[in-house]
């Protein structure tokens, strides 16, 4: 089972909108990586696109080296799961699971077998003769997660598929679809606008805003390194200042935030002398201790190995 | 320091260090803010160089 997929100067336009404006990215095989973003970013229509529902006004889409644009979308690798479970509400769990391998013409005992498997993969093993009706979101999510395994697809595209779950649930679905994406190795492309879920099971994650990619990276990157104000802001809170930059030297660059001299260490984003940036810190990183009884700091934060401020 | 939250593992403060606004979020010990976190104290800011990251103005 291979999986890498290719996506390159991707544009999609709807009447005058541009809902996405080149997009280029590679996920590898077995990868489980998150297309995140706000609504309206163009990550829904990037995936409808791979699975072949949208068809691209310009670039490539391919598949371990095969081109998908002209492939219709039943003839593709890929499988989606919905946000709205999608399943047919007068058929059983069994059935629902069983139909694609029906569409197939797949023999009665190679369905029993492969819908059994997938059934035991979701922990549903024991319900294959209720209706959707008498699930719980989690459960029916279940059953279109085993009805897109069941076929065995290169790709499985997941299109918000908890955002009609309650946190709690949302959040041991979240453990329990990573555990299912390691034990398939299936590379999973998973569509979100949730931050804590993106960071929490994928293995890359793609920043997305106006139908651009703005990074690309593991969840620890693209949290700890964003690439600008947007991505930083987006994942998690930061705390940001304007900044002048007053000198580089050795131990990193000397900024000034109004009357506040700061050093901030080197990274591959270097600007020149004089010239404005922003200085982001995550809450976490910056440290606080009681000030010690005689202790006098000074009345400014500064920064450096032992530099202080008073709050 | 200007405000606290609980948040479970950690509080979050705001500080106002000599006009220069920021948030930190300081680990609970035991499930409890540190004793010493009490909204008016006075506290040490510390930011690492390496702590902090230059992002296009």
């Amino acid at each position: 089972m291979a999986g890498a997929l290719s996506l390159s100067g991707l544009v999609k336009h709807f009447g005058d909108e541009v809902a996405v404006d080149g997009i280029d990215l590679d996920v590898r095989e077995g990868e489980f990586f998150s297309l995140l973003g706000a609504s309206g970013c163009g990550k829904t229509t990037t995936l409808r696109m791979i699975a072949g529902f949208e068809r691209p006004d310009a670039g490539t889409i391919h598949l371990d080296g095969r081109s998908l644009v002209e492939v219709p979308p039943h003839r593709r690798p890929v499988n989606t799961v919905f946000q709205s479970y999608a399943l047919f509400p007068f058929l059983d769990v069994f059935e629902n699971v069983a139909f694609g391998l029906r569409y197939q013409k797949a023999g009665r005992d190679e369905v029993r077998r492969r819908v059994g498997q997938a059934l035991e993969l979701v922990q549903l093993g024991s319900m294959t003769k209720r209706k959707p009706h008498q699930l719980s979101g989690g459960q029916q999510q279940r059953v279109a997660l085993a009805r897109a395994l069941v076929l065995e697809p290169t790709v499985l595209l997941l299109d918000e598929p908890m955002g009609a779950l309650d946190a709690k649930l949302r959040k041991q679905l979240q453990v329990e679809l990573r555990s299912l994406q390691r034990l398939v190795g299936t590379t999973f492309v998973y569509v979100t606008h949730d931050q804590e879920e993106a960071l929490t099971m994928s293995d890359r994650v793609a920043v997305l805003r106006d139908g651009k990619v703005l990074q690309v990276g593991t969840p620890g990157e693209v949290y700890s390194q964003p690439s600008g104000v947007h991505v930083a802001t987006f994942l998690g809170t930061a705390n940001l200042w304007e900044a002048t930059v007053r000198a580089i030297g050795p131990e990193g660059l000397t900024c000034t935030i109004g009357e506040h001299r700061l050093t901030v260490a080197k990274t591959e984003w270097d600007p020149a002398v004089g010239e404005v940036v922003q200085v982001m810190a995550r809450p976490e990183r910056v440290e606080v201790s009681p000030l010690a009884p005689g202790e006098d700091v000074g009345p400014a934060p500064r920064t450096g190995p032992t530099g202080c401020g008073r709050g | 320091m200007r405000a606290v939250t609980f948040r479970g593992a950690h509080t979050t403060v705001t500080l106002d260090c000599a006009g220069l606004s920021l948030q930190a979020d300081v680990p609970n010990v035991l499930g409890e803010p540190p004793l010493w976190l009490t909204t008016g104290s006075e506290l040490v800011a510390t930011l690492a160089p390496s702590a902090l990251r230059l992002l296009p103005g």
